[in-house]
This record gives C-alpha cells, sequence and structure tokens, in this order.
C-alpha cells in the first residue's frame, strides 16, 4: 500500500524538480516513462513534446498526482509530492490543470466550475474572484452559462480561468490545442500566452506539435520512448538538434551524409561552408532545413538538379528537388524558395547550402 | 538528484482512498459470505436425507433440469434471435413496435406465467372447453389433455425468457455489425446465406451470453417447475429444508446446483474469448429487406407469437381473474400486501445501489488487481439462483445465533434483515454493472480534474460523479426494484414469520388452487414490471440517441 508523505524544503530553487522517474502501467511492461529529469524555473513556460505513447502525458498526470511513480521524485514548489512508494493526492499538490478534452463539469455553470476549486477562500470571496478570473480571459458576463453553450475556444478558456483561480504553483497543460480547429489555434496561442505572462504562472504543457512549442515556450524538452532527448530553447532545437528524431520533430528538414573537411562538410552538394566543422569527427550526418538551402541561377555554382514537386504557400514555396548527378543520384530535398521564378516540375534548377547552417546529428 | 537526498518525509494518510478499499473489500466480503458458506458446507458430514436423495432423485433432477435447458434453451434461441434477426434487418408492418414489445415478456415471472398457463390449458380450462365445442367429437371422445407436464413448463420458459437473447442479439446486430451486413449485401449475397453466414456467427457471443442468462433463469425458477410437480434442483432443495428439515442435505444440493451455474457461466467465457460487448459503436440504421406479401406475414406472426404466449394471453387471462375476483368483493389485504412488496423492495434497491457505488467507487479510486477482482467477486451473486442463496444465508444467520443467545432465530423468523442481505447478495451484479458503466460514460477526466482542483474523493463522488451519474443510478435502483418485485424462491425461504410479498402470496394461492384469487397480486407486480421495463427501454433508447 502507498504512504502518503509531505515535506517542505526550504529555499528558492525550481518551481517543479523531477529526478529520476519512472513510471510502469504494468508489471514487466515497457516503461511509459523511463527515467526523466527535468526542472521548471519560476515563471518559465515549458513544452514537453513528442510522438503520441511517447509518454509525455504520463508524465504530467505523475506531475499532477493522478499517476504513482514507480521510482524517482517530484519536488512543486519546494515540497515533495512523490518519491518512491510516498505519494501526496491530487488534491493537496496546489496543482492547476487544464484537460485535453477541458474536463468542464456539465452540470455546473462556468460560475460554479470557477468556484469549486476555491475551496481554500472564503465564502464570500469565491465569487468575486471567480468574475476576476473571468475577465482575465475575456469571457466576463458568461458566467452563468453552461459549458455546452459555449464554443470550443471558449470552453478552452474557461478551462484555463478554473486552473488559474486558485493562483497554482505550477499549471499543467495537456495537449491543449488538439480539440480546436487552427484558424482557432493561432490566436488562442497567443492569448494564452499573454495570460501565463501577465500572471507570472509556472506552466507546463504537452504538446504534439512544433508550431504549439514555438509559440508558447520559453523552453522545451523532446521525449521519446519515456526519456527526454534533449532540452532547450525552442530556437536551440531547432537549429542545434542532438539527433534526427529531435531535428524532424521541429520541422522539416534534410538529413544528408557528410565527411567533415576544413571549413565544412563535403556532401552531395559539394562543400558546404561551416565555420564549426570539426575535421576531426570524420564521417557524419548533417542536417538541413529547407530554408538552409537555396535556388541559385547561372551555371557555376551549386549542384544540378530537377523539381519534381512544388508547393505553392502564399509568399513561400515548398519545393522537392531531385538531384542530378553528384555520388548519389536520385535523392531527393526539400527546399523553401521565394514567389519568384516560376518553377515547375521537370525544371532544372542548382541547389546551394547557404553557409554556417549545416548541423551534425549523428555519426556515419 | 537533490530532490531525494533532502527530503523528510511526514506519513500522512488522510489523501489515501485507502478507506474506501477497505470499504468496498469489507462489503465484499460480506457479501460473498452465503456463497462460501454453501461451498464449504458441501464439503461436511452429509445429513441424513441425503443418501435417499443421492439415490433415488438426483438422477431425476439431473434429468429434468437438462431437458428443461436444452428445450427451453433451444426455444429461446429461435424466438430470440429469429426476432432480432428481422426486427433489425427487414422491414414488414409493426417492425417498429415488435422491436421494444418482444422485450415485454421480461415483466412476467415464469411462475406466474406457469400456472396462468395451467388455468388456461387445464380440464376445465378457457383452451379445452373450446377444443370440445369447436372440433366435433371431441366431448364425446372425453378429450382430456393433461397439462402439468415437462414439455409445458419447456414452452413457458422459452416464451418468458427469450427476450435477454433477443435483447442482447438485436444490440450486436444494431450497433455492431450494420456495417458488416450491409458490407456483405453489397457483395451480392441474399438473405439467406448473410443469415447463416455472416448474421449468425457475428451474433454467436450476444446469443451465448443471451443463453446463459436463461439458463441461469431455469436453474433459479422454483415457482413453475414447483406447479408443475416437475423436482428439479431447487425443489429438491426447498423439499430438504421444508419437508425434511436437513439443511446439510439443502446445501449439497445447493453446491452442486452452484457448480452447475459456475459451469454454464464458464463455458459463456470460454466461447467468448476475446469477444467483447462495449456498446460503444453508435446506433446505425442498416439498409433492411422489405419483406412483401407472404413473407411479411410470416415475420408478422414469428413476432406476434412469443408476444402473445409470453405477455398478452398471461395478461389477458389474469385480467380477466382480477375482473371477477374484484366483481366477488375483491382480494383481503392486497394492499398491505402490495406496501411489503414495495418497501421491501425499494429498500432492497436502494441500498444494493449504494453499495454498488461504494465498490464501484473504491474501485476506480484504487485500480489495484485486487479491488477490481474483489469487485467481479460480488457480481457472482446474480448467476447463483434465488434457494442456494437463501441456504447460506440461513447457515450464516444460524452461525452468528450460535454467538448471540437467541439472536439468530429473531433475525430470519422476525424481521427482514436476512431477506433483504439475501437480495443484495443476489441483485449486487444489476447496480455494480450500471455503476460500472456510469463511471466509464462519465470517464476519468472529470473525476481527475476536481481532485486537481483541490476536492478530495468524498466530495469529488458527491458534487462530480453522483450528479452525473444520477440516471444510472435511478435506472439501476428501479432494475433492482422489480428483480426484487418477481423474485421468489430467496423470499419463501427468508422471509419473516407470517409475512408475505405479492410474490409470495400469489404463489401460495395459485398452489392452493385459488388461481383467481392470486390473480390481482400477480397482476400488479407484471404490471409494475411492464411499466418499467417500458419506461426503461425507450430512456435507454433516448440516451442512446444523444
Amino acid at each position: 500500500m502507498i504512504r502518503s508523505v509531505e515535506t517542505v524544503v526550504n529555499g528558492a530553487g525550481p518551481v517543479l524538480a523531477i529526478g529520476g522517474l519512472v513510471k510502469r502501467y504494468s508489471r514487466g511492461a515497457v516503461p511509459a516513462v523511463a527515467g526523466v529529469d527535468l526542472e521548471v524555473e519560476a515563471g518559465e513556460i515549458m513544452a514537453v513534446v513528442g510522438e503520441s505513447g511517447c509518454g509525455k502525458s504520463t508524465l504530467l498526470r505523475l506531475i499532477a498526482g493522478l499517476e504513482t511513480p514507480d521510482v524517482g521524485g517530484i519536488r512543486i514548489g519546494g515540497r515533495v509530492v512523490a518519491e518512491g512508494r510516498g505519494w501526496v493526492a491530487p488534491e493537496r499538490r496546489g496543482v492547476g490543470m487544464v484537460f485535453q478534452d477541458f474536463a468542464l463539469f456539465p452540470h455546473m455553470t462556468v460560475l460554479g466550475n470557477i468556484v469549486f476549486g476555491l475551496q481554500a477562500l472564503r465564502r464570500s470571496e469565491r465569487k468575486g474572484r471567480a468574475e476576476e478570473i473571468l475577465d482575465l480571459v475575456a469571457l466576463s458576463g458568461y458566467g452563468d452559462r453552461y459549458p455546452h453553450q459555449l464554443s470550443g475556444g471558449q470552453q478552452q478558456r474557461v478551462a484555463l480561468a478554473r486552473a488559474l483561480a486558485s493562483e497554482p504553483k505550477l499549471l499543467l497543460l495537456d495537449e491543449p490545442f488538439s480539440n480546436l480547429d487552427t484558424a482557432l489555434k493561432t490566436s488562442l496561442r497567443e492569448e494564452i500566452r499573454e495570460i501565463l505572462q501577465r500572471t507570472g504562472t509556472t506552466t507546463l504543457l504537452v504538446v504534439h506539435d512544433a508550431e504549439d512549442v514555438m509559440a508558447l515556450a520559453d523552453r522545451a524538452a523532446v521525449m521519446r520512448a519515456g526519456r527526454i532527448v534533449q532540452q532547450g530553447d525552442p530556437d536551440t532545437l531547432y537549429r542545434k538538434p542532438k539527433d534526427e528524431y529531435v531535428a524532424r520533430f521541429l520541422g522539416e528538414t534534410n538529413v544528408l551524409p557528410a565527411r567533415a573537411c576544413p571549413g565544412g562538410f563535403l556532401t552531395v552538394l559539394g562543400h558546404v561552408p561551416c565555420a564549426a566543422a570539426e575535421t576531426s569527427a570524420g564521417s557524419v550526418r548533417v542536417c538541413l532545413r529547407p530554408e538552409h538551402l537555396q535556388l541559385v541561377a547561372g551555371a557555376d555554382r551549386g549542384e544540378p538538379a530537377v523539381v519534381e514537386r512544388v508547393h505553392a504557400a502564399g509568399m513561400r514555396r515548398r519545393v522537392v528537388v531531385r538531384l542530378e548527378s553528384g555520388s548519389s543520384p536520385g535523392e531527393t530535398l526539400v527546399v523553401h524558395a521565394g514567389p519568384e521564378p516560376p518553377l515547375a516540375p521537370g525544371d532544372r534548377v542548382r541547389i546551394l547550402p547557404r553557409p554556417d547552417c549545416a548541423h551534425v546529428i549523428g555519426i556515419g | 538528484m537533490e530532490v531525494i537526498a533532502r527530503r523528510t518525509w511526514l506519513p500522512d494518510v488522510r489523501s489515501l482512498s485507502l478507506g474506501w478499499t477497505l470499504a468496498a473489500l469489507v462489503l465484499v466480503a460480506l457479501l460473498s459470505i452465503p456463497l462460501m458458506v454453501v461451498a464449504v458446507g458441501a464439503f461436511r458430514p452429509a445429513g441424513e436425507a441425503w443418501g435417499h436423495i443421492a439415490t433415488t432423485l438426483l438422477p431425476e433432477y439431473l434429468r429434468h433440469t437438462a431437458v428443461l435447458a436444452a428445450a427451453s434453451g433451444a426455444l429461446a434461441l429461435i424466438v430470440g434471435g429469429g426476432c432480432a434477426w428481422l426486427v433489425t434487418m427487414c422491414d414488414f408492418p409493426l417492425r417498429t413496435f415488435f422491436r421494444w414489445a418482444l422485450v415485454l415478456p421480461l415483466a412476467v415471472p415464469a411462475y406466474m406465467a406457469a400456472y396462468t398457463y395451467a388455468g388456461m390449458l387445464s380440464v376445465t380450462g378457457p383452451a379445452q372447453r373450446l377444443v370440445r365445442q369447436v372440433v366435433p367429437g371431441a366431448a364425446d371422445q372425453f378429450f382430456y389433455w393433461h397439462v402439468m407436464r415437462i414439455e409445458v413448463v419447456a414452452v413457458i420458459f422459452g416464451m418468458v425468457l427469450y427476450p435477454y437473447v433477443f435483447l442482447l442479439t438485436r444490440a450486436l446486430l444494431e450497433q455492431r455489425s450494420g456495417r458488416v451486413l450491409e458490407a456483405a449485401r453489397l457483395m451480392g449475397r441474399g438473405p439467406w446465406a448473410i443469415f447463416f453466414r455472416v448474421a449468425i456467427p457475428l451474433a454467436r457471443p450476444a446469443l451465448a451470453a443471451g443463453l446463459a442468462l436463461v439458463l441461469m433463469e431455469i436453474l433459479n425458477d422454483y415457482g413453475a417447475v414447483a406447479y408443475y410437480g416437475v423436482t428439479t434442483f431447487t425443489t429438491g432443495i426447498f423439499r430438504a429444508w421444508f419437508s425434511l428439515g436437513d439443511l446439510d442435505t439443502a446445501i449439497r444440493l445447493s453446491a452442486i446446483l452452484m457448480t452447475v451455474v459456475l459451469l454454464v457461466l464458464g463455458l459463456e467465457r470460454w466461447q467468448r474469448g476475446a469477444a467483447r460487448y462495449d456498446d460503444s459503436g453508435a446506433a446505425q440504421p442498416a439498409s433492411r429487406y422489405p419483406l412483401r406479401g407472404s413473407a411479411a406475414a410470416g415475420a408478422l406472426v414469428f413476432c406476434a407469437l412469443p408476444l402473445l404466449l409470453g405477455f398478452v394471453l398471461p395478461v389477458a387471462q389474469l385480467s380477466a381473474w382480477t375482473v371477477r375476483v374484484v366483481r366477488t368483493g375483491g382480494v383481503p389485504g392486497l394492499l398491505g400486501l402490495a406496501r411489503n412488496s414495495f418497501l421491501l423492495a425499494l429498500g432492497a434497491a436502494v441500498l444494493c445501489v449504494t453499495i454498488a457505488v461504494v465498490i464501484g467507487y473504491a474501485a476506480r479510486l484504487d485500480r489495484s488487481p485486487l479491488t477490481r477482482s474483489a469487485g467481479k467477486l460480488a457480481l457472482l451473486g446474480y448467476s447463483i439462483p434465488g434457494a442456494v442463496i437463501a441456504v447460506g444465508v440461513l447457515v450464516a444467520v444460524l452461525a452468528v445465533g450460535r454467538l448471540v443467545e437467541g439472536g439468530a432465530a429473531f433475525l430470519v423468523t422476525g424481521t427482514a434483515v436476512a431477506l433483504v442481505f439475501g437480495y443484495v447478495v443476489r441483485f449486487m451484479a444489476v447496480g455494480l454493472l450500471a455503476v460500472e458503466s456510469g463511471f466509464t460514460r462519465v470517464g476519468p477526466n472529470l473525476a481527475a480534474a476536481s481532485r486537481v482542483m483541490g476536492a478530495a474523493p468524498l466530495r469529488t463522488l458527491f458534487q462530480i460523479e453522483l450528479p452525473l451519474l444520477r440516471r444510472t443510478l435511478i435506472a439501476a435502483v428501479t432494475l433492482v426494484f422489480i428483480d426484487v418485485l418477481k423474485e421468489l424462491p430467496l423470499t419463501l425461504i427468508l422471509r419473516p414469520f407470517n409475512f408475505d410479498t405479492l410474490a409470495t402470496r400469489a404463489f401460495q394461492l395459485a398452489s392452493d388452487e385459488q388461481l383467481a384469487q392470486s390473480a390481482p397480486a400477480a397482476l400488479l407486480v407484471i404490471g409494475t414490471a411492464a411499466l418499467v421495463v417500458g419506461v426503461l427501454h425507450s430512456a435507454f433508447e433516448q440516451e442512446a440517441r444523444t
């Protein structure tokens, strides 16, 4: 039987600290969370990303206290809430959570939903606080509605208001945008970021979309098979991914076999200049994002290629090309190009990598 | 990591679901006592009557039970399965009416149907009088047909129990197989080929589960077989206890009967394999075969016959008797009987569902294998015949009585405590399955949200789960209510001294050949049950549609 434990550790430090966390759903199963270390600083918005089934939602549930860890510890606001078999119930952790399906109580009004979590306040203060928080999410006047009378975006904001009302030490967001359509997503992302920053809420969110990470997070951790592969600020993750999984997760990329040489890499695209290249690395694989390649005119520069497909999207075009010559003919690459010149499948073009963009993501 | 290095633990058990788990385990243990007592008691030295019963009567019990199971089971399969196919896959006049009306025989307890038919078909009854009047020479030939035979009981069982097969098969055909059957049609196969090659194999799990329920009811029955003088295990148990006063023999017979039931249950589980019955798929109307002319008439008759035999005729006869009885002065004490029945049924139903909520909620909070298998154990009572449970309760109460001087006799003969306990053991599954399906429908996230927002399990239960489960709980209470109302064998054994319910009084009057006198009480039970069956059925339909 699980014993519940609680302790207070003095001092500042991260709002959320996780060490060596392991969770198996059944004996002998592959662990859903397989040894995670993670810290979130006060006021920070941290994103955990990964493919579905990578354990990111389990991690969130462990932090909320909805699951019990097998091994490892969790500390929230300096207080240990889980370690080994010790475990503090979710209602005593002081976290707020927004669920993927919002989980609004269907039999309560919007106000009722928010007041439900304000037990710590005096009865007379609850309604005022609830109205204050509704105002924050721009839903004042909606207090008497029932959840089913609201749009998806409004439900999302009620769920956020409900979670923020009790001023939690830590806010958890589980796939907050997966139930919303694309148009709504963009504006809501901005709105939520603003609210979180205004309230200075320390936030951990779980998403599977790189765009959410870029738009919302100060820092991100990429998870795969229960482990954190790499963490850092989104820009670093995008530009300097540790491996191909991280590289592909944060956006489309070309991965090319390469050999380090003085001043850059030797690839099928010829010499890719890169000041940071280490000659000693030998045979490697490098990642070149579509925007790291350019289509050039003239016969003296770049590698010849044939256009296979062109996806036009406003000012930017995504062009799939097949290399004509080089050491491995037939390789396809993705290149981002501007609106000019006109391109059609079969056109001959030349590809030139921009300098100092190639990033090593593996050996061989 | 330093998180772990700097900890200092303060044990704190307030936040745990330990209390719920413990409560659930205690309740399940309590509910399992009667069955355990029977299982253990079977290994005690035999009573005096055992030798006699084992050599002379046991083979007969087995034979009669097997005949009833085979004949009624086959009948229920053909009628229930056939009607389910017709109302889901064919279009014919009154199809939508039959779709729900065919459920109605569920409201008629088998023993009430049995003695009503005995009255109708008896030598002096309306049926034989009609035959003697219509068939020329029948009266002269001294055409008398003896109704008290096992074949009649088998047909009656088939006609009142087929709805179990019908309901499960219809649900399966409507919800899961509509598309598959449509695909089979598009592949160019005719209706008969689809029926035998696709529909029956597809519906097999539902047919088997329905058949298992039918067999349980047959094994549970006491009233019908007792009335027709067909000796089975239940009549044997009654005889051993009431006539011979030999509890040990009653226990042995109960243990054998329990083994048979568990065998049926095991067979059903085994054939089911990995198949599951979640009704998650939304009901989708499959395109139906339009029936015309003689085919439509055939379908109409095929559906009308079981409804007529299982519901309309018995109810009509009981109504006729009731009218006659009321004209000649009514039934003294009917109001008191009704009050006894309704209060008892309501109390047992509310208690049953309350306990089901505790056990179900504990399993929801603490998903450990122990708690979950405890919940499974509590389901068992529903398949165990009432007479067996009654014997178990009796033995348990007597054992308690040995500890408390004079207490046991009073518990059984003076109060309804033992009776209500027996009902709760027997009908726990109805409450538990309803509560579990309700929890599944509500989903885990609302409770999780409530917990994260600072509400402990108890507050979460009362403010989030129970309000959302309201309709499910009302339905569960109602189902247990009519089950208790109809229950006979358990009530006969465990009722307090001089205490009667509608069911026991109706059965006793019928047994004393006062068939007409028994009708008002029976009609009250059937009418209540039919109302509930009808209302619940349409409520579930509406829920499924939204």
